[in-house]
């Protein structure tokens, strides 16, 4: 790997970058940084490209190399073929592999601020390692002298390729048997599920058969649930759906739809509508992705306990009543057909561990894809904001939770104009100074509502520029020339009707108002409660990852305006999405992360916070813009005062 | 050896509310009543200062409440509609510091009465009474909010207590009492958070400090006063510790509370295990107005005599005590 070549002068170099596959062709001596931007791949540089962030960091699969020692990679590192963009000239033709997650930093919708910032340091960590595989095998035809079984022959050539003691085979693949090994002439796919040192067969294919193999990763949430479509041997992501949970009717957050399971004839009922919705989901992906259902075989969910509980048609009533015990923390791998699901009938479905009734795995998912559980001298915390809001706070040495009833209005749910983070959704919000909003909507259509993003933003900047006092009521002096009559009361009207997409005004009422400020009320008190039983104080936190709904673009200075988070230092904060889906397709790539995402499960220390005798004074404490001990929030005061 | 009494000392120091105005200060009153100013907790005189006495007011109505006690109708049977004279028999007979008149009669399902008959009946109270008046309003915000400003303007100068503003339609009487120069009382349920967020709304709005009054809303002995206690109890030790927004002196209702509950109302005759229904009532509203004046309740609107009287003597022999008699 580090034969050099010495440089010639002006020639011209072509360069791969995987995985996708785009090359750029540049004059010598250009570093690998610039050359990526030839090409739109904007790798992160925290050091300004002097080799000493190690953010840059890419691994050089063929063609020689010389880099510039840098303290920022170990040799270990330099040993294996990494190398850093920006202290490597190209001098010969490279094919360089960015790390795992460049690719989704780019293509995927929602989360790529938080991957351009961590990509790296989690590509180092995990490997695409799936449980479903695909292998191509040739069976010779049955002969008198070769006259094993058409499975045993199948299994010999298997072994050839992988030294496999434990190997299994499902009823339905011997019943399509016969036929397949007997088409061209026994070229075969066979698809293997892997379950320790077990491996079972669940597939078998005419080699002409489509060889790719896929699976989803799903987030089912109270409100709304997402889902990607991977294609398992690379990890590519190639399409994403989301839509609401039907459930929505049966009940907006977790303990309705527990009591709504509770007559005869509605567990199965919850149980059918998310099945429905993931499959919903399941079709909208595939059809984008032109693929065909059969072939996903693998599916990994997270969500709350609750919803789990419902996916997999359990009794949910438990989760409820003291003393709060779920059916299961951890749960065995299911067949998809025993759920439903539209996948490939033999299709292993698996659910992420919960830690109690109220820390479900979307949150250990979630902390999956945060650094918080690898770095054991930081102290972070961990904020998912659903409807269900739950909080983490330690390092990879502890971990302590809690949960509290945060509502859906950061989802958009409950909320006149609300709407998940979809096309037509207000993403950002800005209001000018003659009070006309100025905003921007995901995929630039005609605006149908507002994201959470979009109304943390707003409720920033009504109450910034003084349209709404700090208990959220219209300052009607001030804001007369905005506001409307409306069935619900007074609204201040964001965007007339016959600029909007469904040709209805977007108002924001003060009812809507009172409504994300006890959610983001919640939310703070449930973390000033946490830390307190952790002994600490919001100034001991080295990093804030905040998780949830909000969309893409979550305005961490307007989120601190309305008190949802604490007035800290911004560089502090990192916004990473839907960190449940994101855990669920870290689980989908490798068993690895499996291991891992138990482990961190069992590490989390559990609190209470319904027999905490001070939560409601800290909740009503935060009800107020951004809360009622303005000490809490200096830079906000100061831009009051200004 | 001298037992000494270890002592707090207090940063903060509650807010000097008047209540009403005399001749040269615009009003008709033959004084004010101010409450508050005082730099340690109630009673403990040894730490603070504690200028005024805690005050007593008594109650008139607009219309006779459908829920008055029996034997308070033996005090105020011929007066109990005129509100007037009730007022003057509560100065003059009972030593009622100040008068608040309940405008319960204007509440659109209790008799919906207008905004001028309310300030009509205001106007006959100041001129039968020279101790200044608090004007006492309901939970229908759009008619309260229309009373009060008419009522305000009617008592224009007289700085009146206007009672109360809530959150949800603070801006109202709040605005009604800057433009006639009145006093409010701020009112928020029970909680320490929303009495300070109720404050800091007022005072965002401009509104002088030294003319709010909050009222925490209290329950009656046996209707959570230990949970009222506690919280009101919070609120003083905020104030004192030195949250400006929590230093308000802070007004009670014993005599409506107390007049509402079965304990309190039923007769000898339906329960005579209970006792006499004067004294029972009497003492309940004893119970409950003692108890909050130890955790800073400093303005009280009570209802029976016998009450009255009881807790004025207690109030007495306390500053007594403070006197060194």
């Amino acid at each position: 790997m580090h034969r050099i070549k010495s440089p010639q002068k002006n020639n011209k170099y072509k360069v791969k970058f995987l995985p996708f596959s785009s090359t750029v062709s540049v004059s010598s001596g250009t570093s690998i940084l610039d050359a990526a931007r030839k090409v739109d791949l904007f790798l992160k540089t925290t050091c300004g490209g002097i080799g000493t962030c190690g953010d840059c960091v890419v691994r050089i699969k063929s063609g020689t190399y010389q880099s510039k020692l840098s303290s920022a990679l170990s040799d270990e590192l330099v040993r294996q073929g990494y190398a850093l963009a920006c202290q490597t000239e190209v001098n010969d033709n490279l094919t360089i592999q960015l790390p795992q997650f460049q690719e989704l930093s780019i293509k995927s919708v929602s989360e790529s601020k938080f991957f351009e910032e961590h990509k790296n340091s989690i590509s180092g960590i995990y490997e695409i390692n799936p449980d479903v595989k695909s292998i191509s095998l040739r069976v010779p035809p049955p002969t008198l002298e070769d006259n094993y079984s058409d499975l045993k022959r199948l299994e010999r050539e298997f072994r050839k390729k992988l030294a496999i003691e434990d190997l299994n085979c499902e009823y339905s693949v011997l019943r399509k048997l016969a036929h397949v090994v007997r088409e061209e002439k026994g070229k075969i796919t066979i698809i293997l599920f892997k379950q320790r040192q077990s491996w079972t067969i669940i597939d078998v294919k005419e080699a002409k058969a489509a060889k790719n193999i896929y699976g989803v990763a799903c987030d089912i949430g109270t409100t709304t649930v997402v889902l990607y479509l991977v294609e398992l041997t690379s990890g590519k992501i190639l399409s994403t759906a989301s839509s609401y949970n039907q459930q929505l009717k049966c009940g907006e957050d977790v303990i309705s739809r527990i009591n709504y399971a509770q007559k005869p004839g509605r567990l199965q009922e919850l149980h059918k509508l998310i099945v429905m919705t993931v499959n919903n989901l399941i079709d909208k992906a595939t059809q984008s992705a032109k693929i065909s259902t059969a072939d996903i075989y693998s599916a990994s969910i997270s969500g709350n306990t609750t919803m789990i509980h419902l996916f997999l048609n359990l009794e949910p009533r438990y989760i409820r009543e003291e003393p709060y015990v779920p059916t299961f923390n951890q749960v065995p791998i299911i067949l998809s057909r025993d759920l439903g699901l539209k996948m490939n009938h033999e299709g292993r479905v698996y659910c992420g561990p919960a830690v109690g009734s109220y820390v479900g795995s979307d949150i250990t998912a979630g902390l999956l894809c945060t650094p918080l559980v690898r770095d054991s001298k930081k102290i972070s915390l961990f904020i998912d904001a659903g409807t269900n809001g739950e909080l983490v706070v330690g390092n990879s040495d502890w971990l302590m939770t809690c949960a509290c009833s945060a509502g859906p209005a950061f989802e958009g749910s409950g909320i006149k104009c609300g709407m998940p983070a979809t096309e037509g959704a207000i993403e950002q919000l800005k209001i000018k100074n003659n009070g006309d909003p100025e905003y921007k909507v995901i995929n630039g259509s005609q605006p149908k509502g507002l994201c959470g993003s979009g109304l943390v933003d707003l409720l920033a900047e009504l109450f910034i520029h003084g349209y709404i006092d700090r208990h959220g009521k219209f300052n009607v002096q001030k804001a007369k020339d905005r506001l409307i009559e409306d069935e619900t009361g007074t609204a201040f009207l964001i965007e007339k009707a016959n600029n909007s997409y469904w040709g209805k005004d977007l108002i924001i009422t003060e009812r809507d108002i009172s409504n994300l400020i006890r959610t983001k009320g919640a939310v703070f008190s449930a973390c000033s409660l946490l830390l307190k039983n952790a002994g600490l104080t919001f100034d001991k936190i080295d990093a804030f990852y905040i998780a949830g709904g909000f969309g893409q673009h979550l305005n961490i200075e307007n989120s601190i305006r309305i008190g949802l988070l604490p007035d800290l230092k911004r560089n502090k904060f990192h916004y990473i999405g839907n960190s449940s889906l994101l855990g669920a397709y870290l689980i989908l790539l490798s068993d690895k992360n499996r291991e891992m995402v138990n482990e961190i499960s069992r590490k989390m220390t559990y609190i209470e916070l319904n027999t905490e005798p001070s939560y409601m004074n800290e909740y009503t404490g935060a009800l107020f813009l951004p809360h009622t001990k303005m000490e809490l929030f200096p830079s906000v005061k100061q831009i009051l005062n200004s | 050896m001298n037992f000494e009494i270890p002592k707090e000392t207090n940063t903060g120091k509650i807010v000097e509310v008047t209540i009403g105005a005399t001749a040269e200060q615009g009003g008709t009153r033959s004084h004010t009543v101010t409450i508050g100013g005082h730099t340690s907790l109630p009673f403990h005189f040894f730490e603070g200062e504690h200028p005024h006495r805690p005050v007593i007011a008594m109650e008139v109505f607009d219309k006779v409440p459908a829920k008055y006690p029996g034997s308070l109708m033996d005090y105020y049977h011929d007066v109990i509609d005129k509100p007037a004279d009730m007022a003057k028999k509560c100065v003059e007979e009972h030593g009622a510091e100040l008068i608040s008149v309940r405008l319960e009669g204007t509440h659109p399902e209790k008799g919906d009465k207008s905004a001028d008959e309310a300030a009509e009946l205001v106007k006959q109270v100041l001129k039968s009474v020279s101790v200044p008046i608090i004007i006492t309003g309901h939970s229908h915000f759009e008619k309260t909010n229309e009373v009060m400003k008419k009522v305000c303007e009617a008592a224009e100068g007289e700085n009146c207590l206007i009672n109360y503003a809530e959150t949800d339609n603070y801006k109202t009487i709040a605005a009604a009492c800057i433009a006639y120069n009145h006093t409010i009382v701020a009112q928020s349920p029970m909680d320490v958070n929303l009495t300070k967020q109720l404050n800091i709304l007022l005072t965002d709005m401009n509104f002088p400090a030294e003319k709010i009054v909050v009222d925490p809303l209290t329950g009656t002995l046996g209707y959570g006063l230990e949970y009222t206690y506690s919280i009101m109890e919070r609120i003083r030790n905020d104030g004192l510790g030195g949250d400006k927004m929590l230093a308000f002196p802070m007004l009670i209702n014993p005599g409506y509370e107390s007049s509402r509950v079965k304990e309190a109302r039923v007769s000898r005759e339906d329960y005579p295990e209970w006792g006499d229904q004067e004294l029972r009532g009497a003492y309940w509203e004893i119970a409950t107005a003692v108890s909050l004046l130890a955790a800073g309740a400093e303005l009280l609107i009570m209802y029976h005599p016998k009450a009255v009287e009881a807790v004025k003597k207690n109030i007495s022999e306390a500053f007594d005590l403070k006197n060194g008699d």
